[in-house]
């Protein structure tokens, strides 16, 4: 975002500091650097695009760098970009780069969730980059329902429509500020969208200050015996500063000692001054630019009254500025525009018709005919108001959602997480029979217990602890849990554990115990388990940011898996082949056919420049994952072929057992099909069993330590 | 369960051809799936293969938890009543020999010899050749007392038949002496198999009164039997 120059940028400091002080590492990323160091006062990790303001030449050095840097992925974004917004132009051009500049941050930093501020082409960008790997929260303001703002402007209808909605749904959750959600909760389900409000550091606006209300004044210049109302904001229109130049104006022709305190920017204040003096109240208008806290709260504690009067779509929220002023302690008044009615309680001031510059004159002389003690009492009510508003108590809340969100990301189960969550809805409120007669053949789930017949071929005895890894939706720790001790089910999402869970319960088992989290930061004991299974996932734990070749994060995660192996305990893999003759017609891991057959280099250039990413869902031939599993430190490896897959082992077949294969063909195969007649007559030849085996669909591995 | 396996082998190192070879196993399981309680449903086989032998040796019965045991026991002493009725004769050998019933209150399985056929070809040839056998055994067992003159397999699909050579073997021995209705087998046989209704019919023609008078039964339209054959079956679906 821009330099903390403004509100927004000044809130997301606010939250960082809460969040650095409630233990949590904060990363902010700025276009630019701030003169002033202390602006970045949240003690956060800091990340600037530009070393100091960028002039266009330092745009397209910007632009040209990163381009070089990963042209894959630039022509990705650009391209995905255009995808759903038809317009090309500068922005997206140069926002391109900005996402190749972003991947390398987020390299950096590793973050678990990211809050993005505004959903601009910058938000899209950021998303593109880490679609499926970390979870994104959007904050948005007036850009998705003001039609004036920035990319709405060039969009028809229907393309809006068609923008938005892609565009959201790339958030895990979307913030709408107050009357900004109006947007969101046009193209996203309700329970995406969380309506909320702006913060503001209640406890330093409460602080008591040695200095009398007159002392003050004459820090700032300001006349004492005048009744000063107040305004903080940007010198932009749609601030509304000139409203209350206006009301002031009518008031002066009254007679009344009248004026008005405007805190702005450092750009705009020219054409405030300008209208100051054609409205001839130059004399009562006092400008301020650039306030630091502390000179905003003094000046807060000597005016007399505070105003939000903005009359566009835009800047009607509780803002910052507002809620500090409230929090200082002061009576204010606000057009009845979004949010801003919401300020007043009917103790605390007054809110008037948006753009009824009149009503604003007369409500201020309310103000002013009303004696001090009443004054002090809705100064008060003021404050009472804003200190539901207070960071530390925001900060949790939005603590709290982003944990949700991280919990339930990573989805790679065959169900969409919304199906799911659905599905779940109709377990606790129906029961088990409503869910299989509505989901039937739905999920990757049934009550067959044929997914762990591979334990056949493993000396399980009753007394085995288990750890399943990728857990899933149970359809190997639900029919282990029958057999052996205990079943610690992991997986990284609490949406799937939370069904595993449902089942486990159903069932009458008792011994199974759940754990959200990936293997890497796997929280067990070394040496706790007697069987460790990897079921569908060795190949996706190289898509992870831990680890910068894929091949190390799946040795790291097998090396895990022997440390917490008891001695001479199993590891059980299901895997597919690398080199799987039915991966012709089929989607690989990467979400591109043939992918696994090309060499490394060559899939890792094709999809990067197909999908935007690196290739990082490694599979392997039987050789393949011997050699991992040896480098890993796994002496005794047996191999076999599950047929028709690792996900059904109906039949396991002993791989160096060719006689095994062949009878297996003959006899326990479908005879039917063409596929299957043509092994059936194959298998006739040594030669040929040892192709079909090579070309096989995929491995049950068991490995000991 | 593959320890007590490999621990009962070796006491018995005569069930194999060369007791010294290595052994692996071939595992095979049928859908636990279907109504009622899934897990107790289908069977676990593991086929063990010394090195070196195209066809396994020994075939292991089992189930995936305790509880669904009764199944196990059921077909070893099915097989051991189907063996009673043709002990002494050549029709023996059309079956699996049982070996070991294992069973430590926490575990089941049973242990047979392995019937080396392949899966019977549903050609004319191949239909020609079961059936012939198969009246041949049971027009054996109508010569026998009563408690087997009509014993029927119980589930001859032709699934559950394996052919090698003249060799017919009959397999998975659940339903062994659950029917006494002659003819069922062979309704179940013929049915089952993917016929056109007029190639069926013409089979039905061709074996059934050959197939009574081979057992000595006096059946006027064997296709009154029909409904009775379906009642059966149906009875066995639903315990399937």
């Amino acid at each position: 975002m821009p330099p903390p120059y403004a509100g927004v940028q000044n809130v997301s400091l606010l939250y960082g500091r809460t969040w650095k002080k409630l233990g949590h590492e904060v990363g902010i990323t700025f276009v630019y650097k701030p003169e002033n160091a202390d602006d970045l006062g949240a003690n956060a990790e800091y990340f600037f695009e530009y070393k100091s303001r960028p002039d266009k030449f330092k745009k397209l050095l910007f632009l040209v760098k990163y381009f070089f840097k990963n042209p894959f992925l630039y022509f990705h974004l650009l391209r995905s970009y255009l995808k759903v917004c038809p317009r090309l132009n500068l922005e997206v051009i140069l926002y391109s780069a900005y996402g190749v500049y972003m991947k390398g941050v987020i390299a950096t930093f590793k973050p678990d969730v990211i809050l993005a501020q505004a959903a601009l082409i910058k938000t899209f960008m950021i998303c593109e980059v880490v679609k499926n790997k970390i979870p994104v929260v959007f904050n948005t303001y007036a850009e998705v329902h003001d039609l004036k703002m920035g990319i709405n402007k060039n969009l028809t209808e229907a393309q809006r429509a068609k923008y938005w909605k892609y565009f959201l749904n790339m958030s895990s959750l979307v913030i709408g500020m107050d009357n900004c959600s109006v947007g969101p909760l046009m193209y996203l389900p309700p329970e995406r969208v969380k309506v909320f409000y702006d913060t503001c550091d209640y406890t330093f606006y409460r602080k008591e200050l040695s200095e009398t209300k007159e002392e003050l004044r004459n820090s700032f210049a300001l006349p004492q015996d005048q009744f000063l109302v107040a305004m903080t904001g940007a010198f932009h229109y749609r601030k509304g500063h000139d409203q209350l130049i206006k009301a002031i104006a009518i008031l002066k022709k009254q007679n009344l000692n009248v004026g008005a305190v405007i805190i702005g920017g450092n750009i705009g204040l020219e054409k405030w001054q300008d209208l100051a003096k054609t409205e001839d109240v130059l004399d009562r208008v006092y400008f301020f630019q650039n306030f630091s806290e502390n000179e905003k709260l003094r000046m807060y504690r000597c005016v007399d009254a505070y105003a939000n009067l903005s009359n566009s779509p835009r800047s009607c929220g509780l803002d910052l500025a507002l809620l500090e002023a409230m929090s200082s302690g002061v009576p204010i008044i606000v057009y009845d525009n979004g949010a801003l009615p919401s300020a007043v309680n009917g103790k605390n001031g007054f809110v008037v018709p948006t753009s009824d510059v009149g009503a604003v004159a007369s409500a201020i002389r309310k103000l002013y005919e009303k004696s001090p003690e009443e004054r002090t009492e809705m100064s008060m009510e003021s404050s009472k108001i804003a200190s539901k508003t207070d960071i530390n108590l925001t900060a949790k809340i939005k603590l709290d959602w982003f944990n949700e969100v991280i919990a339930s990301f990573r989805y790679w189960g065959k169900a969409s997480k919304e199906e799911l969550e659905k599905a779940l809805a109709v377990i606790e409120r129906e029961g088990w029979d409503a869910f299989l007669a509505r989901y039937e053949n739905e999920f990757d789930f049934t009550f067959e217990e044929n997914r762990a017949d591979w334990r056949f071929i493993i000396p399980i005895t009753k007394n085995f602890k288990v750890l399943d890894a990728g857990a899933g939706l149970g359809r190997i720790s639900i029919p282990l849990a029958r057999v052996v001790q205990s079943v610690v089910a992991l997986d990284q999402s609490s949406l799937r554990i939370k069904f595993l869970k449902l089942r486990a319960e159903k069932e009458g088992l008792k011994n199974i115990e759940v754990c959200v989290g990936d293997i890497f930061d796997a929280p067990f004991e070394k040496e706790s388990f007697d069987l460790i299974v990897m079921n569908g996932l060795l190949e996706w734990v190289g898509a992870t940011d831990h680890f910068r070749d894929p091949r190390e994060a799946q040795l790291e995660s097998l090396r895990i898996c022997k440390t917490l192996l008891k001695k001479d305990g199993f590891l059980y893999i299901g895997i597919e082949n690398r080199f799987a003759l039915s991966n012709l017609s089929a989607i690989d891991h990467s979400g591109l056919r043939f992918t696994s057959f090309l060499p490394r280099i060559l899939t890792n250039i094709y999809t990067r420049l197909r999908k935007g990413k690196r290739y990082d869902t490694y599979t392997y031939t039987k050789n393949g994952y011997q050699k991992l599993l040896q480098e890993s430190g796994f002496s005794k490896i047996d191999f076999y072929l599950p047929y028709p897959g690792y996900n059904l082992p109906r039949v396991m077949i002993p791989y160096e057992n060719l006689d095994a294969l062949a009878y297996a063909v003959r006899s326990l195969m479908s005879s039917l099909g063409t596929k299957r007649k043509v092994a059936r007559f194959l298998a006739q030849w040594p030669g040929m069993l040892r192709l079909y085996r090579y070309l096989f669909f995929s491995f049950g591995i068991v490995a000991r330590k | 369960m593959i320890t007590q396996i490999k621990q009962i082998i070796g006491e018995h190192p005569e069930w194999l051809r060369s007791p010294e070879s290595s052994l692996s196993f071939l595992k095979a399981s049928t859908p636990a799936s279907g109504v009622g309680k899934w897990t107790e449903k289908g069977k676990v086989l593991l086929f063990v293969f010394e090195e070196g032998e195209r066809l396994p040796t020994l075939c292991i019965k089992t189930v995936r938890v305790y509880s669904a045991g009764d199944v196990i026991r059921c077909n070893y002493d099915n097989l051991q009543l189907l063996r009673d009725g043709v002990v002494g004769s050549t029709y023996i050998q059309m079956f699996a020999k049982p070996l070991y019933l294992y069973n430590d209150g926490d575990l089941v399985f049973s242990i047979e010899t392995i019937c080396p056929g392949t899966k019977f070809s549903q050609d004319a040839r191949s239909v020609e050749l079961v059936v012939e056998k198969y009246i041949a055994w049971q027009s054996h067992l109508a010569k026998k007392t009563k408690k087997f003159r009509i014993l029927q397999h119980g589930d001859m699909t032709p699934d559950n038949v394996l052919v090698s050579g003249q060799n017919v073997y009959l397999v998975d021995y659940d339903y062994v002496g659950t029917s006494y209705l002659p003819g069922f087998d062979l309704f179940n046989f013929l049915s089952k198999i993917k016929l056109s209704p007029e190639a069926l019919h013409t089979y039905y023609e061709q074996y059934f009164p050959r197939y009574f008078k081979a057992i000595g039964a006096q059946v006027k339209s064997y296709s009154d039997l029909f409904p009775l054959y379906n009642i059966e079956e149906s009875k066995r679906k639903a315990k399937k």
